[in-house]
C-alpha cells in the first residue's frame, strides 16, 4: 500500500504524466480510497488549468510597432549600420 | 604506509569496530582513507552485504574469488590479504593452491575462471559463461553473488593501488590465466539474470535513485535477487557521488564518463552522459569529455585528474606515488585525491556489475563501442567513440536558423523578424518576474540587444527561443538583484505541505471574468519566492520541456520537477480561498 507522502512525491509525475503504468495505477488506487489526496490532486490540476488558460503576464498584443523599431534602432546603433 | 596523509579516527568509529570483529584488525587499506570517513562507512556497507555474511555462496567461496581476481589484476596488497584471510577461515595450503592453479574443469575453478574473465578480460565475457555456472547447478543468486563479489574485488584492487598501502601479509605468488576467445556482442543480449520486480514506492533505494537521478539505472533492477545490496549500493552512491564537500558532483561524473568510457562500457557512458545532461552540461561536451576529455576546454587540473584516473583504471601496474604527487601539485588537497581515487574504484565496480549482469542501457545510448574496437589489447590508447544515429538524435530544425543565418550574414534588418516572433513571449517571462509592465518593456530591450550582440556565440544546441528564454531569465534575476527583491536562488527546496483541504468548486473559472481572473493569478504568482515563481513561468507560462527548463536555470532535472510541484502546491494553497466551495472540506 502507498501512503499520502508517497502519493505527493509522485504527484508532479503523476500530473506532467510521466509515470510508469505500475505506478500510476498505484497511485490511482490511493487517490480511490483517499479523499484528501484527491482533494489535492483535483484543485491542483485546476490550478494548473487555471493559470495556463489565464494568459498571465502576456503583452496585450502582438509587441507593438513603437517598441519593436525601439529595440532596431538601438540594435541599428550598437552595430554603428545606421 | 600509502601515498597520502591519514588523520587518527576515534576509538569506537563504527567501521573500524566492526573491521576488528571481522578480521582482529584495521587493514592498512581503510586506515589510509581516513581522511573521508563517509567513504569508509560506504566501502563497510558494500563489504558486509556482498562479502561478510553467509548467503547462498559461503564466506570461503566469495573470498576465494576476491583472491583469485586480486592475483589475476597482480595486486599484492589484496592477495595477501584474502590469502591470509582463507588461512584464517580454516583453509589448508594445499587447498589454496588447488584453488590458484589455472582452470582445471572443477566447480570450484569455474567459479574462479568466471571471475577473472570478468575481472580481468571483460571482452570474453559474455551470455556463455552465464549459462555454464547455470549448467553446474548453481541457482542465479549465486551467480549474483559470484558477480558482485568480483566487482567488490576490482574496487578494493584499484582502491589498494591509487592509495599504494602495503601488504600486512607475505603475498602468494602470482599465476598466470589462460586467455580466451572475444565474444561477439551479439551473442549477448541481457540482462542475464532474473530479477524481482521492485517499484519506487515500496522499495526505499529506488525511491533514492528516482528522486537524485530522475530514473532507477537497469543496473540496480537487475539486482533485486539480494536487496540488501542494493541498499548497499544506494548507500554508497549517496556517501561518495552525490557529496558535494571535496570534489564537485561534475568532476565526479567526469571520472565516471572517462573511466566508463575506456573500459568500453556503452552502458554506463549512456548513463553518465545523462548524469552530466541532468547538471547542465551540453550534449557535445558530454560526447567531447567521453571521447578525449583533453580537447573538452576542462581547467587543465581536472584534465590531470583524469588523466590519473584513466591510468589507474588501465594500467594499474604503472600507478606510482609520483602519480598522486602530479595531483598535488596541481592544486588538489589530499582529500580531493582520495576522492577521485575511490571514485575510480566506484566506476570500475560499477563496470564490472554491468559487464556480469549484461543489463541494457537505460535509454538509447548515442555513443557505442563498435565491436571491433572490443579487443584484448592492453594499451592506453583511447578507444574510439561512433555516434549512434545522428540524425535520430535530431528533433524538428528550429525555423528560427533561418534567419539567424541572414543576420549573422550581415542583414541586421533581418533581425527584426525574430523580435517580432519572440518578443510576446519573452516579455510574458520578463513581466512574471518584475510584475510591472514599463520595467518589463525596458528589460525586454536588453534581452534582444544582448541576444543581438552574443548571436555569433548562439551555437544551436537548444532552439533560439530557449536560448533567448535564458538570456530573459539571467537579465530578470539582475534587475531583481539590483533591487535586493530576491531571496536566494539556492538555498535548500523546504517542504511544502498543503494545509487547506477544501474541496474547489467544478469550474471555478466561471466564477471570475477573465480580467479578473487574469489579474488575480498575476497577482499570486508574483507573491511566490522567486526560485518557485521562475520553474512555474518556465513550465507552465512558457511551456519548456523539463529538460530544457533544467538547462536555463542550471538545475537538474529532478530539482527542477521538485520545485515545479512545490511552487503548484503553493499557488493552490494561495487559490483555495477563491474557490473553495462553500463549507467542504475533505472531512465533512
Amino acid at each position: 500500500m502507498i501512503s499520502c507522502d508517497d502519493f505527493m512525491r509522485e504527484l508532479g509525475s503523476l500530473m506532467d504524466d510521466e509515470l510508469a503504468n505500475e505506478i500510476r495505477q498505484r497511485l490511482e488506487t490511493h487517490l480511490a480510497h483517499c479523499r484528501t489526496c484527491q482533494v489535492i490532486y483535483d484543485s491542483t490540476r485546476k490550478t494548473l488549468k487555471i493559470v495556463t488558460e489565464s494568459g498571465s503576464f502576456e503583452y496585450p498584443e502582438p509587441v507593438a510597432e513603437p517598441l519593436v523599431q525601439k529595440i532596431m534602432g538601438k540594435i541599428r546603433s550598437a552595430c554603428g549600420s545606421d | 604506509m600509502s601515498f597520502l596523509q591519514q588523520v587518527d579516527l576515534p576509538e569506537g568509529f563504527g567501521p573500524f569496530a566492526a573491521f576488528r570483529e571481522t578480521f582482529g584488525f584495521v587493514p592498512e587499506i581503510f586506515r589510509a582513507q581516513s581522511l573521508l570517513p563517509r567513504v569508509i562507512e560506504a566501502e563497510a556497507e558494500l563489504a558486509n552485504s556482498i562479502l561478510f555474511l553467509e548467503t547462498e555462496l559461503s564466506v570461503t567461496q566469495k573470498e576465494g574469488v576476491l583472491l583469485a581476481v586480486a592475483l589475476a589484476n597482480r595486486n599484492s596488497y589484496c592477495a595477501a590479504a584474502h590469502y591470509e584471510r582463507l588461512r584464517i577461515l580454516g583453509l589448508s595450503e594445499q587447498r589454496l593452491d588447488g584453488m590458484m592453479a589455472a582452470s582445471n574443469g572443477s566447480t570450484e575453478t569455474a567459479l574462479l575462471d568466471f571471475a577473472i574473465r570478468l575481472s580481468k578480460r571483460p571482452a570474453t565475457f559474455g551470455k556463455a559463461q552465464i549459462e555454464q555456472l547455470r549448467g553446474l547447478g548453481f541457482s542465479d543468486v549465486q551467480i549474483l553473488e559470484v558477480i558482485l563479489a568480483t566487482a567488490l574485488a576490482a574496487f578494493l584492487c584499484t582502491v589498494a593501488t591509487g592509495l599504494g598501502v602495503t601488504p600486512e601479509f607475505a603475498p602468494p605468488p602470482f599465476q598466470e590465466w589462460p586467455e580466451g576467445a572475444p565474444v561477439p556482442a551479439a551473442e549477448n543480449g541481457g540482462p542475464y539474470l532474473s530479477s524481482i520486480t521492485r517499484s519506487a514506492l515500496d522499495f526505499a533505494p529506488f525511491a533514492f535513485f528516482r528522486e537524485r537521478f530522475g530514473f532507477v539505472p537497469n543496473v540496480f533492477k537487475a539486482q533485486t535477487l539480494r536487496p540488501e545490496v542494493v541498499e548497499a549500493e544506494a548507500y554508497a552512491v549517496r556517501k561518495i557521488l552525490l557529496t558535494e564537500d571535496v570534489l564537485t558532483r561534475f568532476q565526479k561524473e567526469c571520472i565516471l564518463l572517462v573511466v566508463s568510457a575506456v573500459n568500453l562500457n556503452t552502458y554506463c557512458v549512456a548513463v553518465h552522459c545523462e548524469m552530466l545532461r541532468n547538471l547542465g552540461v551540453s550534449e557535445a561536451l558530454c560526447d567531447q569529455i567521453a571521447s578525449d576529455h583533453h580537447l573538452a576546454g576542462l581547467l587543465p587540473a581536472d584534465e590531470q585528474m583524469l588523466d590519473a584516473a584513466l591510468k589507474l583504471a588501465r594500467q594499474p601496474g604503472e600507478f606510482r606515488a609520483g602519480d598522486v604527487e602530479v595531483l598535488r601539485e596541481a592544486g588538489f588537497r589530499e582529500e580531493q585525491i582520495l576522492e577521485a581515487i575511490v571514485m575510480t574504484s566506484l566506476t570500475t565496480f560499477l563496470n564490472t556489475l554491468q559487464r556480469g549482469l549484461g543489463v541494457v542501457p537505460d535509454f538509447k545510448p548515442r555513443l557505442v563501442f563498435p565491436l571491433k574496437e572490443v579487443n584484448l589489447s592492453h594499451d592506453f590508447e583511447r578507444p574510439r567513440l561512433q555516434t549512434l544515429d545522428p540524425e535520430e538524435s535530431k528533433s524538428e530544425p528550429d525555423p528560427d536558423l533561418a534567419v539567424i543565418a541572414r543576420v549573422r550574414g550581415g542583414e541586421t534588418d533581418a533581425f527584426e523578424e525574430l523580435v517580432r516572433r519572440h518578443g510576446q513571449k519573452i516579455y510574458r517571462s520578463l513581466m512574471g518576474m518584475l510584475g510591472n509592465g514599463d520595467e518589463a518593456e525596458d528589460a525586454l530591450q536588453d534581452v534582444f540587444l544582448k541576444a543581438f550582440e552574443h548571436l555569433e556565440e548562439f551555437e544551436g544546441r537548444s532552439r533560439f527561443s530557449t536560448w533567448l528564454v535564458r538570456i530573459a531569465i539571467n537579465t530578470g534575476i539582475q534587475r531583481l538583484r539590483g533591487r535586493r527583491d530576491i531571496e536566494s536562488l539556492e538555498s535548500d527546496d523546504e517542504e511544502f505541505r498543503p494545509r487547506n483541504i477544501q474541496i474547489w468548486q467544478d469550474d471555478p473559472e466561471q466564477s471570475y471574468s477573465k480580467e479578473e481572473m487574469r489579474s488575480l493569478i498575476e497577482r499570486e504568482i508574483l507573491k511566490l519566492p522567486v526560485k518557485y515563481r521562475l520553474v512555474l513561468i518556465l513550465r507552465d507560462l512558457e511551456e519548456l520541456s523539463s529538460l530544457e527548463a533544467a538547462g536555463v536555470l542550471g538545475l537538474s532535472v529532478p530539482a527542477l520537477k521538485a520545485r515545479l510541484i512545490r511552487g503548484r502546491l503553493m499557488l493552490r494553497e494561495a487559490l483555495v480561498g477563491y474557490f473553495a466551495r462553500t463549507g467542504t472540506g475533505a472531512n465533512a
